[in-house]
Formats: structure tokens, sequence, C-alpha cells
């Protein structure tokens, strides 16, 4: 707990397992801050999909969850961060039915509909971070 | 190896019920074992129960889609039976769309589902 009544949470992601315990992690977050069923099951498969991309794209990496206001609506903040090589044009993967590795190709672009906010940073060679903001 | 995932079987009919908490190589291993399982027992029909399910992702979803066509081509339907209002919400703003997937609102919907499918292709 911080000073300013905030609160982080970390896991870390890589194997399939983890991508499980994250969906389960992000499940409690939205539980215990009152989230309706439908909210709750949309963060648990938008962050189905990022931790995947992170596991499988990404060579592994972390999740960070935090509470959040926006605007006095509590909420949460999800970052998901790995090291790995990058995504090399960010707009063709966003754009629907691409995929690197035979998916659907609906992930990312599946995900950044599934919450209230969506950010990417990503550089060819210097890792992602996907993050995910969700409030009441 | 097992998927952990039980299939039981219901009269003519395979039953698998997906646990709530299913990493995804359990999930692909699922499809190894019903197939096997389908051509073992000459099964025509499969009931997938995903009422415990809570996320229905991409990846969920093409096992879901796959899994439907592998039984396919063994001659055997699949229903998917029990999705949650959620998911469904949820798969639809996804933009998914489970491609060739048939599915009913429960067990009991389902077998009825399978029971009308299969008699019309007995009888013509």
């Amino acid at each position: 707990m911080g000073n300013d009544g905030s609160f982080r949470e970390s896991i870390s992601l890589h194997s399939d397992r983890d991508v499980s315990r994250a969906r389960v992690l992000v499940a409690q977050w939205a539980s215990q801050q009152g989230f309706s069923v439908v909210e709750r099951t949309r963060a648990m498969t938008a962050v189905s999909e990022i931790s995947r991309n992170c596991v499988i794209h990404g060579g592994g990496g972390t999740m960070y969850v935090s509470t959040l206001y926006n605007n006095g609506s509590p909420g949460f903040r999800i970052q998901i961060v790995d090291q790995g090589p990058g995504i090399e044009n960010l707009e063709l993967s966003m754009g629907r039915g691409y995929s690197t590795r035979g998916g659907l190709g609906l992930g990312l672009d599946g995900a950044r509909k599934l919450c209230r906010a969506f950010r990417v940073e990503s550089n060819a060679g210097a890792g992602t971070t996907v993050t995910l903001d969700y409030w009441r | 190896m097992q998927s952990n995932i039980p299939i039981l079987k219901l009269g003519d009919y395979l039953l698998v019920t997906i646990q709530m908490d299913v990493h995804d190589r359990a999930a692909l291993q699922l499809q190894d074992d019903l197939t096997a399982e389908i051509s073992k027992r000459g099964s025509k029909g499969v009931l997938i129960d995903i009422s415990t399910l809570e996320v229905v992702d991409t990846f969920m979803g093409r096992v879901l889609s796959d899994t439907a066509a592998m039984a396919k081509v063994l001659d055997a339907e699949t229903v998917v039976v029990g999705m949650r209002p959620a998911v469904a919400i949820t798969l639809v703003e996804l933009g998914l769309s489970l491609p060739g997937v048939v599915t009913a609102l429960n067990l009991e919907r389902g077998m009825e589902l399978l029971t009308q499918r299969l008699g019309r292709k007995v009888n013509g």
C-alpha cells in the first residue's frame, strides 16, 4: 500500500499457466472493486489476449496491476511489459485479422475494444508495454 | 499426455466439461483426446460444456472452432453448451464469430439439438 492509498501487484508471465494466473488476478481486482460481471469478463479476456502475446511473442514479461481513479471513479490499470523484439508494424498489428503466428489475428485489436483506455508502446528491438485502464 | 479434462460418455454422445481455469496446453490436448475418443467409440455427437468458463478469447475460440471441425471430419456433430451471458457479450465485442460452432443454451437443449440433427441425417 502506497502513501496515497494506492496499491500495486505484479505477476511474472512466462507460460500458459501464468496466463491463467493473470486472468485470475484481474478477476480478483475487478470483483474487489465492485465491477459488473460483464466488465470483469471484458478485463479477463483482454488480459488473456495481451498476456499470451507477451509469453508467445515477447519472450515473457511481467503484468502489473495498480489502483486508478478516473474523475473519482475507482478502477485499475493493467500494464503488461516485455523486453521482446517489439511490434514492427503497430498499425498493421492493430488491424483486424492480422496475425504473425497463425492466430485469429484479433488479439491486440480485440483487447483494445474491451477496455476504457488502451495504449501500446513498442519499438522494434526494444520490447512492448501494453496499458489497459478500467474504471467504473 | 492426458489433458485432465474428463471426457464422459453420455448415451451415444461424448460430454466434455471445460474447467474454468483451463490453460492453453490443456485446451489443445483436449482436441487430441476428444478426436481419439470419437474414433475409438464411433461417437456421432459431442457436447462441450463451457458453463464454468469465464473467458473465451481468440485462443479458446479457435480451439472450439477447430475441435468442431475435427469432429466433423470424423463424422460427429458438436454442440457447445452453457455459454455465460457475459462471455457472449465479450465474444461479440471482440469480433469473434466462432465459425462452424453450433451452440445451445444448456446441456438439455444441446442434447435435443444433437438428436434432431442426427435424426435428420439418418432419415435423409
